[in-house]
This record gives structure tokens, sequence and C-alpha cells, in this order.
């Protein structure tokens, strides 16, 4: 029996990928996901993925880990990764099972995400 | 307010679990932060279910202590159950996504916890979260 | 544990038994009933003993239970004494009694029968009125530790995106838990990147609060928002140190005057005096005929 697979939409905005979550994942397609966003990541050598989360409530320890996998692969690639819009229920819960998503950087909403990519990646470009 | 019972085997059903764990939550008078702790230690725990034991049962349930209200979480299995509850319930202990994974942080987003298993046999956890 | 002649007794006499109850209860129970005015206290008894004669009536005591709930409810709100309130069922009972004594007189079975079933109603009732009263009145601790855990966790923004907690008094499991939460909610609120946690008023600090403070600060990072921990005195320095908790990867500062400087030299500001318009010449020029002015 199939399982329907719910796709998240992954954009390009300037040399940055924006993935807003906006349903609830269960596991397969959350890894089809992680799937997606390290393919785009490969075609596109986007410099920067923001993982927007603010539609979010209930965050458990594989989609924490998940993400964290996303971020360590991803900086392999050369990418940074900024979550977005973690809701202060979901922090809590987080950091009360213990996962603390170290190599990520987080932002409160998505516009102040792409200002801290925008300025992280103008400091690597400074500096190169 | 009646008990919910769910069948859980695919992680389909996990999201399900956790959405009526939070449903019941929110109309017990949980405020926000505790509905999502609530949801997600059922997530955690129905997940084992689904990893470890292929299908298992999840019961939502009110409670009463005295003049205490709160919600009941339990989870059954008849899966291969665990070996050494103690270890397995240690902070950081990991078998690389091994048995019962989700169960130490699950613990720590409720306020009581039991958890009965016999290898051979299956497993039983029982979680309570009492309103404030 | 129903009695039925006994509930017509307590009809056919309702009023004077009220009357007198009311009486004795304004003179004898204790100070905040001697308070009552005769008018407000007699529809009181009056209910009162209506609900004694239902109970014996309907052969069902939980008609009294429930009647003694929510009177109790009221008079721990209105801070009567526990012995106020079962005074008065001792007096009660004790009008009672006579009357029961005068009607059955002749008959020194039946007089033992009602005069048991006032026994056991009395007995109960004062049981009630203690298990009720302890009830509510811990509720009612228990609220008021709450609004005044709410009232001391104040998040304040000091600045475009720099938030202070000033934490005061002891942090127990609860408290810290809200004190999550609601810095949490301040940093949504505000928008915050930074967040000062003062600790300057906290008397102790063990594992169990420097956990707390450990687990809110990462909680706030993944809103985006750094702390800076400040006020963290000599005694508990050492107490950190000794509980070998890694404060490390925290940045902290002696007080919280410092711990602002750093948070808006992280935003790239500073604090400078004032440069006034005037030349350094005119100034000094000023200085002086101020001081020709004192002189005179």
């Amino acid at each position: 029996m199939a399982t329907p697979l719910i796709r998240i939409p992954i954009l390009q905005i300037e040399d940055f990928l924006v993935a807003s979550i906006q349903v609830a994942l269960h596991d397969r397609s959350a890894v089809q996901f992680r799937d997606d966003l390290l393919q785009r990541i490969h075609e596109t050598k986007a410099k920067g993925l923001i993982i927007d989360l603010t539609a979010v409530d209930i965050v458990d320890s594989f989609i924490g880990r998940l993400i964290g996998d996303v971020a360590e692969m991803a900086a392999l690639m050369g990418t940074r990764v900024v979550v977005s819009g973690l809701q202060p229920a979901v922090a809590i819960t987080l950091t009360e099972l213990g996962l603390e998503l170290p190599g990520i950087i987080t932002a409160l909403n998505l516009e102040k995400g792409i200002s801290t990519l925008r300025r992280l990646t103008r400091e690597e470009e400074g500096e190169g | 307010m009646s008990e919910r019972t769910l069948l859980v085997r695919s992680d389909l059903d996990i999201v399900s679990a956790r959405v009526e764990g939070r449903d019941m939550a929110k109309a017990l008078g949980f405020g926000t932060i505790d509905q999502a702790r609530i949801a997600t230690a059922i997530s955690e725990l129905t997940r084992n279910i689904v990893l470890y034991a292929g299908e298992g049962i999840v019961t939502l349930r009110p409670v009463e202590r005295g003049n205490k209200k709160g919600i009941e979480v339990v989870c059954e299995d008849h899966g291969p159950g665990i070996e050494d509850v103690n270890l397995v319930m240690q902070d950081g202990y990991s078998t690389s996504r091994g048995l019962g994974m989700g169960l130490p942080g699950a613990k720590r987003l409720m306020d009581e916890f039991e958890i009965e298993s016999q290898v051979g046999k299956g497993t039983r956890v029982t979680a309570r979260k009492w309103l404030r | 544990m129903g009695d039925q002649p006994l509930a017509a007794l307590l009809q056919e006499k309702r009023r004077t038994i009220v009357q007198e109850l009311t009486r004795l209860v304004r003179e004898r129970a204790g100070p905040s009933y001697a308070q009552v005015a005769e008018e407000e206290l007699l529809p009181r008894m009056e209910r009162l003993v209506e609900a004694w004669q239902r109970s014996l009536e309907e052969n069902n005591p939980a008609i009294l239970e429930e009647f003694t709930r929510r009177v109790v409810r009221e008079r721990v709100q209105e801070r009567y004494g526990v012995e106020e309130i079962q005074e008065v069922i001792t007096l009660l009972r004790e009008s009672l009694l006579p009357l029961v004594e005068a009607r059955y007189r002749e008959n020194p079975e039946i007089l033992w029968k009602h005069w048991r079933a006032i026994e056991d109603l009395a007995h109960r009732s004062r049981l009630w009125v203690a298990q009720i009263y302890r009830e509510a009145y811990e509720e009612q601790v228990e609220l008021q530790r709450r609004t005044l855990s709410e009232l001391s966790t104040p998040v304040i923004k000091v600045y475009e995106n720099v938030l202070v907690l000033p934490l005061v008094g002891a942090i127990d499991t609860e408290r810290a838990k809200r004190i999550m939460e609601e810095l949490l909610l301040g940093i949504t609120r505000h928008q915050a990147e930074l967040v000062i946690i003062d600790i300057t008023g906290v008397p102790v600090v063990d594992t169990a609060v420097a956990n707390h403070l450990i687990q809110t600060i990462k909680a706030a990072r993944l809103l985006g928002a750094r702390s800076i921990l400040v006020g963290i005195s000599g005694e508990v320095a050492q107490a950190l140190v000794h509980l070998q908790i890694d404060l490390s990867g925290v940045v902290t500062r002696s007080n919280l005057q410092a711990g602002i400087e750093y948070a808006l030299e992280q935003m790239g500001l500073e604090i400078v005096p004032r440069i006034s318009a005037e030349s350094p010449k005119e100034a000094a020029q000023e200085e002086k005929e101020e001081a020709i002015w004192q002189l005179r």
C-alpha cells in the first residue's frame, strides 16, 4: 500500500535555498525531504540553506536528528544551514530531549534567517 | 472526555498519535509548552513501537489523583522486549539506533514514567503529566 | 442514614431552629461570625438547616457534602478559621438535641435513633469541613505562589534586540520551567538576539539551578538568541567550579552594566559621553564665569 509522500518545496532566493515546512512530516516524508535538500544543494552549490520551522509545533528526536544530519552533510558540501522560526514550545522540548543541534545557526524568523545568511556569506567572501 | 486507543504500526500512526495527544492535552487545559512536551513524548514512545515491535497500541486518557488532573499515556506492544530496562533508561545510552532510544527523552518530558518489559513478551510504558 | 421523622421535625421547627442557631453562632462561633449582621447570617443558617433536612429526607449525605463544599470554599476566601466553621456544626447539633429530646422523651429507643442520626451527620460534617478547608487553603496558597512566581519573572527589553532577565529569589524546578517559558516568549515577542540573565539576586546556585540555567540558555539559542550570564558572585563561582558545572560556551560578565556593555558591543554599538556644541575655549570660559558667580 503506497503511503502519500509529502514533498516539501525548496525555493531558491539569490544564492540561498529556502524550505519552509508547513505540514506535519511523518518519518518517510522527512527522509525524502532530507534527500531532496541534499540533492538541491549538490545541484545548485548554494551558499546557504534556510529551513523554516515557523509553522511546526511538534519536533521530536527523529526530525531533530534529521535536521542535525542535514546541517552536517551540507557543511561538507560548503553550505551553511540556518534553522529559523523554532517555536518556544519546540525549543524547550528539544532542549529537554537533550538534542542540541550543534553546528546549526538559528534565527528567530525567516527574515532574520536570510539577513544572517547574507551577513555570514559576505564575511566569508570578504575573507577570500 | 473519554479515552482514545490507537493502533500504531506505521510512521503515519506516529503523527496521528501525537496530534491526538496534543488535542487531548489542550482540551484538558495544558498550556502550549506542556502540550508540546506531551505530544513529543508520545511521538518518541510510539516511534519505539513502530521501529522495534512493528505494531502496538497507544491509549490516551484523562486521569485524576486527589485534586490533581492530568493525562495518561500507555504504550503497549508484543515486541521483543527490553532485556535491561535500567541500562536503557540511562541518559546517553545508545545502541546506535538500537532499542529504547526514545525512552529517556520521553521520561524527561513527562512527570511520571513507568516501564515494564519482558524479553520475548513485550513492553508496556505508562507516562503521566499533571496540570500545574 | 435517612431519617424522615427527623427531617419532618426540622421542617416543622425550621424557624425556631434557624433563629436560635443564628443567635448562638453570632455569640459563640468565633470573631468572623460575630461580625456578620443578623439579617445576613439568618438566611445562611436557613440554607444550612435546609441542607440537613434534604439530606435526611432523601437519605443522601452527598447533598450535605456538596453544600458544605460550596460554603467552606467561600469561607476560606473570606478568611474564616476552620474551628469557627466547625463550631457552627457543633452549635447546630446543640440546637437540635433538646428539640428531639422534647419530642421523643417518652420513647427512649426512638430518641436514641434520632440522636444517632444527628450525631452521625454532625460528625461527618466536621470531617468534611476540615478536609475541604485544607484543600481549599492549599489551593489558595498554590495560586498565590504561582502569581508571585509570574510576577517575579519579568523580561525587560533594555534596547533594540536586547533583553534582560533579572532573577531574584530561590529557583526550584517549577519556577525554572516558568522562567524558561517566559524568556522564550519574550525573545519571540521582542525579536531579541541578545539576552542578559542576571542572577545577582539568586541566593543558592546548586547543580539543579545551574542545569536549569544551562537548559534555558540552550533553548534560547534555538531561537537565535545569545545569552550573557551576569551576577555570578565569588561564592557562586566557587560552587560552580566545585560542582564541575561546565559553563564554557556561556559568555559571563561580572554585573549587569558589564553585560549590557558587552551586548551593545556585539551589536556594534557603544555608550559614549555626549559632545557639547561649543569649542574647548568657550567651555573653559563658561567654567570661569560659573566660578565667579559662586564666589559672589
